[in-house]
């Protein structure tokens, strides 16, 4: 074996605890690359493939009972690839607890698609099919009777007759709404379609219009959906966030291997100079230390690799689960995994190259007689008489690029533990300051607008202590020449003195008169009309119902894009005065409970909500959305927080090592032992302190930057930051943990030897 | 009444067990208080050891090492820091300054550490020490921007901060070259007239010559000069 060979094989096994510490950091670093990568890679390609595996209606025309002529018409027409007809029904579907919102597509076919297609779990379904993500909500298992609540209908019962994936809507459990398949005759009379999909040609709807129009056909409503996952942006975001974390993590690591490098060569300098004087020359030295690293570096990246396919295997479920995706394989292609690798083994090998060859460039008989007084960069203006602050902020200051390494490692695991808490608690606190502005416990709406008496009659049940009878239904925005276009909105009229609502207006003012056409407007809703603004007109729409209203004011909410309007606004949509469409009730019970006994009185008069809103239900769930996102920052978080960890640990122990020459000095001229402790222990606190204040300089204007991104992009509101206290405390008591760890280990080994033999080692 | 300052009873000290020969062999002296003793032999005859065991730094692992009137060899760590910090100063051959502590601050830390000088005084004592080894200059200066004589001064100041009565140097001369050599046994020479009990270890027959008294060891035995 060749000499450089056998000093690396030395270097191993002389320094057994820097090996680890090196390994562990590189592995940690690796498995963060690794697992950033690959679920980069694989959910940037599973999202698309998914969501296009569903075709996508590029068109949706809502036709109404001229479907069938329609649907006839175009499907030969130039641009269209495939349209089919659809129906959704809206109701509720019993659970054990109760009843849960339902969405019941009715279909041609449960296992052929040409559009919106679904993937059944079997080939030949022998009844309704609910979708697998619905199916914690239903509380059922396949093979289960299904009982249905429709308007218009009296109770159906149905058999379950299996799972479909539907990647084309959001987790049916995050939205709290079974999504069912039925065909028509499975529904009876229900069962007929009143809306088109179509894909289409780029360009080709105008033309498809036309022909309609032709015919005599004009839909109610034309949408051109977003042709992108509900939740791509959102899941975009966590993408970036987790790669920004993950190089957080590399050049955490890649710090630690700097700093292990540093104070290992720092107690080799006189061999430096030996080797050096007999003829090493200083390529030679930085290569002898880049085999030490590198033999370190290459199985803990291996490790580190298959840390992060684990890990990354579990992110996938996870992410499947919330995205409404088929299990995503763990196929990381071999460039991403060649990639991975050589960033874990580069990262390291550049920042031990960067120590050695400074190590290395010193001249052979300094580095001899240097020994290990190495002077400060700059001698003190002033002694002074604080001996233990000035002995320990010099022994720091005399290796300024150490120091700065440990504190960014040590700061970025902290700072990513702090931004992690910061954003979800901020996030948390503005969802919960949108709740609270709600007053009702219960909101109730029904699919069509029914006569306020008998809402208000139903509202009389056991359980619910003040009711209010709003107006409620889906509308759209009328394009110029009258057609309605794009998403429906709920549109909620709420009564004048209204006591259950006290929103806060972001932007104009509250709705004034109730004869006023005006209408208050979600942020949410403005940000996809780039043209609407509050003080501009807007045309609203629901079927052949039209009602223009100035935007008067803008508010910030959570949940869905909505619409306040005045009852004449309200009153113009449904056509008919005197109607209304929603409940909110406050109760002295059980929600779930009283929403039952409200649900009965109505099914009792023919009218069946669509929705039923429990608000603490509701404020959980939107929550939950940003579940991921906490977890997600946690998880690399807390592993930047390992190595962060490692790294002060090793800061610690190797600044006692290296001075045990000087705690015998000290111990020699009358220093006790608790002296000892002490002034250590005051260097040691002095070091977390330092990284606590950067790590909460770091986590404030970078949770600031997040919160902002999130706030903005996923809730549409201005997002107040709310410091996690807890985070910052489990940080700290994190810190202070190893600090004193670090601190006591070595220092009790230093202290156990007689002060003789530690001088007569010099 | 007894006037010793230093007194060794069947001191042996081994350090380790498959050692042949121990550093110090049943080694029993004793040493009037005041005058300067230089400690002589080769190379491992247990000078050092001597020195070390004398000033608290080490322990026998049999016989009784009494400083004035205190026995340390039972004494438990804690007690004997306190006591090394207040009743003996050490000069080493290697300086030993804590580098990254100025003069004047090497001179103050004992003297923070034992607390045996009132805080206010610790300045100005440590630059009248340094005064008067030659080093008022340089007392701002960290060990690094001194020379090996000036750093040996320092290391004596030091020696002197906390008014100990007993110095210990273990070979003070070692590092030097002959001019600051001469000047750091002139020094000691001048404590220990001023009434100070100083033993100094060390292989350089003009140092010893300069002292008032020479103790031979040889294989971790006297083998001249006074013998108690």
């Amino acid at each position: 074996m060749n000499i450089a060979l056998k000093k690396i094989r030395g270097d191993l096994r002389q320094r057994p605890g820097r090996t680890l510490l090196m390994g562990l950091a590189v592995l940690v670093g690796t498995a963060a690359v690794t697992a950033a990568l690959v679920a980069m890679t694989v959910l940037g390609r599973a999202i698309p493939d998914s969501f296009g595996s569903s075709l996508p209606p590029s068109a949706i025309l809502a036709t109404g009972d001229q479907t069938e002529a329609a649907l006839e018409l175009l499907q030969d027409a130039p641009g269209v690839i495939a349209v089919e007809p659809r129906r959704i029904l809206r109701g509720r579907i019993a659970t054990p607890d109760g009843f849960a919102s339902l969405a019941l597509t009715i279909l041609p076919d449960l296992t052929t698609q040409e559009v919106s297609r679904i993937a059944p779990d079997s080939d030949d379904p022998q009844g309704l099919l609910i979708e697998r993500s619905s199916l914690t909500v239903w509380g059922g298992v396949p093979g289960d009777a299904v009982t249905l609540r429709l308007q218009g209908a009296d109770e159906i019962s149905l058999l379950s007759g299996g799972t479909a994936a539907d990647a084309a809507v959001a987790p049916g459990v995050q939205d709290r709404v079974v999504y069912a398949y039925a065909t028509p005759t499975m529904v009876g009379a229900l069962g007929t379609f009143d809306e088109l999909r179509l894909r289409l040609e780029p360009g080709a709807l105008p033309t498809v219009l036309d022909t309609l129009q032709a015919s005599g056909i004009t839909p109610d409503r034309v949408e051109e959906p977003l042709m992108r996952h509900p939740h791509a942006d959102q899941m975009q975001a966590v993408m970036m966030l987790l790669a920004a974390f993950a190089v957080a993590a590399l050049i955490v690591a890649g710090a630690l291997v700097a700093n292990l490098v540093s104070v290992t060569l720092r107690g080799e300098e006189r061999l430096i100079g030996i080797q050096k004087a007999i003829g090493s020359s200083r390529a030679r030295v930085v290569l002898t230390v880049l085999g030490w690293v590198a033999a370190i570096a290459l199985p803990a990246t291996v490790l580190g690799i298959a840390a992060g396919l684990v890990a990354v295997g579990r992110f996938n479920a996870f992410a499947a689960h919330e995205l409404n995706l088929a299990d995503l394989p763990l196929a990381p292609s071999p460039a991403v995994l060649v990639l991975a690798a050589v960033i874990g083994v580069t990262v390291p090998l550049l920042a031990a190259a960067l120590m050695a060859r400074r190590a290395a460039g010193v001249a052979p008989l300094a580095a001899i007689h240097s020994g290990r007084d190495i002077a400060p960069v700059r001698a003190p203006r002033q002694s002074g008489t604080a001996i233990a602050r000035a002995y320990a902020v010099r022994y720091l200051g005399r290796t300024p690029l150490r120091l700065a390494l440990m504190l960014l490692a040590l700061s970025l695991g902290g700072a990513a533990v702090m931004t992690a808490g910061t954003v979800y608690r901020s996030l948390s606190a503005s969802v919960d300051r949108v709740f609270d502005y709600r007053g009702d416990d219960l909101d109730l709406r029904m699919l069509t607008p029914a006569p306020r008496e008998v809402l208000a009659e139903a509202a009389r049940a056991e359980g619910v202590t003040e009711a209010e009878v709003w107006g409620f239904a889906i509308v759209a925005i009328a394009s110029d020449d009258s057609r309605i276009t794009g998403s429906r909105f709920g549109l909620n009229a709420p009564p004048q003195d209204s006591t259950l609502l006290q929103l806060p207006v972001a932007e104009g003012r509250w709705l004034g008169e109730p004869g006023a056409a005006e209408i208050v407007a979600a942020r949410s809703l403005l940000v996809r009309y780039p043209d609407l603004a509050v003080g501009s007109e807007v045309t609203l729409a629901r079927g052949e119902w039209r009602a223009t209203a100035t935007i008067v004011g803008a508010i910030e909410e959570a949940t869905e894009p909505g619409i306040y309007a005045t009852a004449a606004v309200h009153d113009a949509l449904v056509g008919v005065p005197g109607l209304a469409g929603a409940l909110r009730v406050t109760t002295s019970g059980d929600p779930a409970e009283v929403a039952g006994r409200i649900e009965d009185r109505l099914f009792a008069d023919g009218l069946v909500p669509i929705f039923v809103f429990d608000k603490t239900e509701l404020r959980f769930s939107t929550k939950e959305h940003f579940v991921i996102l906490l977890i997600l920052l946690s998880t690399v978080g807390a592993a930047a927080l390992v190595v962060g960890g490692l790294s002060l640990w090793s800061s610690i122990s190797v600044a006692i090592l290296e001075r045990q020459r000087d705690i015998a000095v000290i111990r020699s001229v009358g220093g006790s032992n608790d002296r000892v402790i002490r002034l250590f222990g005051l260097e040691s606190a002095g070091l977390a302190g330092l990284a606590l204040i950067l790590s909460v300089g770091i986590a404030l204007p970078l949770s600031a930057l997040l919160v902002r991104m999130l706030g903005q992009g996923a809730l549409f509101m201005n997002v107040p930051l709310q410091f996690s206290w807890t985070s910052l405390l489990i940080w700290l008591v994190l810190l202070a943990l190893i600090a004193v760890i670090a601190t006591w280990a070595p220092l009790a080994r230093a202290l156990a030897v007689p002060p003789a033999r530690a001088l007569r080692y010099e | 009444m007894d006037l010793n300052m230093l007194s060794l009873t069947a001191v042996t000290r081994r350090y380790r067990a498959e050692d042949a020969r121990p550093a110090l062999d049943d080694l029993t002296l004793s040493l009037p208080a005041g005058g300067f003793t230089a400690v002589t032999g080769p190379s491992g005859s247990g000078k050092s050891t001597l020195l070390h065991l004398a000033g608290g730094l080490d322990r026998a692992d049999r016989g009784e090492v009494k400083v004035g009137e205190t026995v340390i060899s039972a004494m438990p760590e804690a007690e004997l820091a306190r006591w090394r910090g207040r009743s003996v100063g050490l000069v080493f051959q290697a300086h030993l300054l804590l580098p990254t502590l100025t003069a004047a601050e090497n001179v103050i830390a004992p003297m923070e550490f034992t607390g045996a000088v009132p805080r206010a005084d610790r300045g100005q004592k440590a630059l009248d020490l340094l005064a008067q080894f030659g080093l008022a200059e340089q007392a701002d200066r960290l060990p690094s921007q001194l020379s090996g004589g000036q750093q040996q001064r320092v290391a004596i100041a030091r020696a002197l901060a906390c008014d100990a009565p007993l110095i210990l140097a273990d070979e003070p001369t070692g590092n030097l070259d002959s001019a600051s050599a001469a000047t750091v046994i002139a020094e000691l020479k001048r404590i220990a007239g001023a009434g100070r009990t100083v033993i100094m270890v060390t292989h350089d027959p003009v140092a010893a010559a300069a002292t008032d008294r020479q103790l031979r060891l040889q294989d971790g035995r006297l083998t001249e000069g006074a013998k108690a």
